[in-house]
């Protein structure tokens, strides 16, 4: 039997407002994030110098990005990229974990503390990256005169030598590590007390404590952090773009997938080859997404099962 | 649980969409479409600006301003772009002295715009359809620009006069306007930029070593830069770096150069190119007297006496005069064992082909090489003509040092090369794209002493060579 509902004025007066109010988010999103994904989807197939018209090349510049690594030197950037997230990942995560713990102690003037450390997250990535460039300028930089002074005969080169640049870019970022911080404190204070209180009773210590609950209690926690800072680090850009001067030198050691990405589309004018780069990329991070997210059954804690 | 699978497979879904639109987001934000459109400013330009700027010479330019041919009385806008910082926004104040005073119906819609990726810029405003009818261009500009279809063709411009004024200029720096196999004008050069020798008198001075000469061969320079070096502990001789404009002339003194003469044959492992290469090399792993690839030196490391010399265009004279602290001159760029050879490249405006103007965006442009216009240039410190009858003019006379020496620029009319400008587009230049990042691989291995000449120079030439076989067979 179909019950038919007849709905009310009113009702149909809410949808419509409901409609027009999400209606320029909606518009937006089209127009300016998917319509452009689609459009750089086709220009992928195309060979497209951006002052003439594309030809189409069907899968040719996808084939060129894994069969051309001398002259466009993709797989070369890939590798880099992959080397500054397996490194920085764990750095990353390890690091603000330790700060986390460090300011979840209840110690009079810990307000002033997280904030000391959350601060250089909020300075801009051109402005932290150029103080950087000057602190390790390997001659006349601060932190080198500071090792000299303290002994040092040889100290690092930092970003001048290619064995040593890719590692400075990894601790550069570590100083922004205050935002996953927060989030770890926001994960560390929301384990219920009454855990520890038994644990405690039970006779565990606190390395007992730290391993059987809370870090599980944060592994939810740990996952996020996981999965956006995998993605931010395969798009990492910015700092090795301003420090290279755009080169990703010495010698290609911090040329970063979307440093050359970039180099692609707006140096050599291969939008086509270039957009093939960006849906490469997004596969790249998608897969590994979905793998991150099959792996979390199996050391993800939820309190309550999704 | 079936809900569970959706979930789980959708959360991925969405994160990686959310990740493709970060992507975007991320090349939106590196993207100089954007910054070119937001930095772009229109203003007015009104003649009270006009005045303040070329107050010491405005007399000479309203005098000596080539008179305009019959205007409509139409009254139009004249959009011009041109990065507001000397010496271009310099060149750009002679062009609007000159032309203002004969064309009152015409309007200049200055548009001005940051210096850096400003080629994007002008790439996305060609893709739109949007250019302004005049632009500011460079050697580095001119091949991209008309195979972009982007630039008019001054030439038939030029000999509808009376006097041709392509015909005054030196030949050389006019090809940094051109293309090859054609002889059409798509960029008029604002100066007879090549790239000679700033060196700090007083350093050499107090080191009690000679002062250079023009005449001088590279070994001479080696010598005296070590022993300046030695009294100057912290500092380095010169800024020699992977600019074709450096590294070019060492590959053609040695007898060299970077293409075969058709242009088909990558040609930096011969020899002679790599003879070229290997002691342009030497100036960092044997002499170590350039500064080392990946130093900062910070900003103006010649005003910072971080640099004995420097080695570049005539353009940085304004800026030495008003801020060293310290007595400077410049010489000419040393000879090598096959003869003098120097880089040159300059900045200039070329006309759009899709301006509604061509007559008066052209009366606009040739102001810059009239001898009003360039006796400007070089009394402003900002340029040294580019005209042959310029040559011996009274005005180089005049000048008050420093530098002394001014005169050195000008024997780039001799010595100056040119960029290759025949590898097929695809290929890049030696400004950009693949020859462009394969020759900076190679030099910044030698420099660095991580390979030989030889081979990092065999290395490059395979890979050049590909494009050039792929590419010229089409």
């Amino acid at each position: 039997m179909v019950v038919t509902k007849r709905r009310s004025r009113q009702y149909w007066i809410n949808t419509l407002q409901g409609y027009i109010f999400i209606g320029p988010v909606v518009l937006g999103l089209i127009i300016w994030t998917f319509g452009p994904m689609i459009a750089s989807l086709v220009i992928s197939f195309t060979d497209y110098p951006l002052l003439k018209s594309p030809t189409w090349v069907g899968l040719q510049n996808y084939v060129d990005i894994f069969t051309r690594n001398d002259e466009l030197r993709v797989v070369q950037s890939l590798q880099v990229t992959a080397t500054y997230a397996v490194m920085a990942l764990p750095l990353g995560i390890i690091l603000s974990l330790l700060a986390a713990i460090l300011l979840n102690q209840k110690l009079r003037g810990m307000p002033v503390f997280r904030t000391a450390f959350y601060l250089p997250t909020i300075v801009p990535a051109v402005a932290s990256a150029f103080m950087w460039g000057w602190l390790l300028q390997p001659d006349f930089g601060i932190i080198n005169s500071l090792l000299k002074t303290l002994g040092a005969t040889n100290p690092p080169r930092w970003m001048a030598e290619p064995e040593s640049a890719l590692p400075t870019l990894v601790l550069i970022g570590a100083w922004g590590i205050g935002g996953s911080m927060v989030i770890f404190l926001a994960g560390l204070q929301s384990i219920p007390e009454v855990l520890y209180e038994a644990a405690k009773i039970d006779g565990a210590n606190d390395w007992q404590m730290f391993w059987r609950i809370t870090l599980p209690q944060l592994s939810p926690t740990i996952f996020f952090i996981l999965v956006t800072g995998m993605i931010g680090a395969l798009q990492y850009f910015s700092t090795a773009f301003l420090l290279t001067g755009g080169t990703g030198g010495p010698l290609f050691a911090t040329y970063f997938y979307n440093l050359n990405l970039y180099d692609k589309a707006f140096k050599w004018l291969f939008m086509g080859l270039a957009s093939a780069m960006a849906w490469v990329l997004f596969l790249i991070i998608f897969v590994l997404t979905m793998i991150t997210f099959r792996s979390s059954d199996a050391w993800v804690f939820y309190e309550v099962k999704r | 649980m079936q809900h569970r699978k959706v979930s789980v497979f959708m959360r991925p879904a969405l994160l990686a969409v959310a990740a493709s639109m970060l992507v975007s987001a991320c090349g939106a934000a590196s993207t100089p479409v954007v910054q070119v459109q937001t930095a772009v400013v229109k203003e007015t330009v009104q003649v009270v600006v006009t005045k303040e700027v070329v107050k010491e010479t405005q007399k000479e330019v309203v005098v000596t301003a080539t008179p305009a041919p019959a205007q409509p009385e139409e009254k139009f806008d004249l959009r011009v772009l041109v990065p507001c910082s000397p010496p271009t926004g310099d060149a750009y104040n002679i062009m609007m002295a000159a032309f203002s005073a004969s064309h009152p119906n015409v309007t200049i819609k200055k548009e001005c715009t940051g210096s850096g990726d400003y080629a994007q810029g002008i790439y996305t405003m060609a893709a739109a359809g949007n250019l302004p009818d005049v632009f500011l261009g460079a050697d580095l500009f001119t091949v991209p620009f008309v195979a972009a279809g982007a630039l008019l063709d001054m030439r038939p411009l030029a000999e509808a006069e009376k006097n041709d004024v392509f015909n005054d200029i030196y030949p050389n720096i006019l090809k940094l306007g051109q293309v090859p196999g054609n002889n059409g004008v798509y960029m008029v050069p604002a100066s007879l930029d090549t790239v000679e020798v700033y060196y700090n008198v007083d350093m050499f001075t107090k080191a009690g070593v000679d002062l250079p000469k023009d005449d001088w061969t590279w070994d001479q320079w080696i010598d005296a830069c070590q022993k300046v070096m030695a009294k100057n502990p912290g500092t380095y001789c010169n800024n020699q770096s992977s600019w074709w404009a450096h590294f070019v002339p060492w590959i053609r003194g040695y007898g060299g150069d970077v293409l075969s003469k058709d242009g088909t044959k990558s040609t930096l492992s011969t020899p002679e190119s790599v003879a070229g290469l290997k002691a342009f090399g030497e100036q960092w792993t044997k002499y170590h007297i350039a500064a080392p690839p990946g130093v900062d030196l910070g900003p103006d490391p010649f005003l910072s006496q971080k640099l004995i010399t420097w080695h570049h265009i005539p353009g940085f004279m304004k800026s030495f005069r008003e801020k060293a602290t310290f007595k400077w001159d410049v010489v000419a760029m040393p000879s090598h064992p096959k003869g003098q050879f120097t880089g040159m490249g300059t900045y200039g405006f070329g006309i759009a082909k899709t301006t509604k103007h061509p007559q008066a965006a052209w009366d606009f442009v040739k102001a810059l090489a009239s001898p009003a216009g360039q006796r400007i240039e070089l009394t402003s410190y900002i340029g040294i003509p580019l005209l042959k009858s310029m040559a011996n003019d009274p005005a180089f006379a005049e000048l008050n040092a420093p530098p002394a020496n001014i005169k050195a620029f000008a024997k780039g009319s001799e010595i100056g090369i040119f960029p290759r400008q025949d590898y097929p587009a695809k290929c890049g230049s030696l400004y950009a794209g693949l020859v462009n990042q394969t020759m900076n691989a190679m030099l910044e291995a030698i420099q660095r002493g991580k390979g030989t000449a030889q081979d990092e120079a065999t290395k490059a030439d395979a890979i050049i060579q590909k494009c050039l076989d792929e590419n010229i067979k089409k």
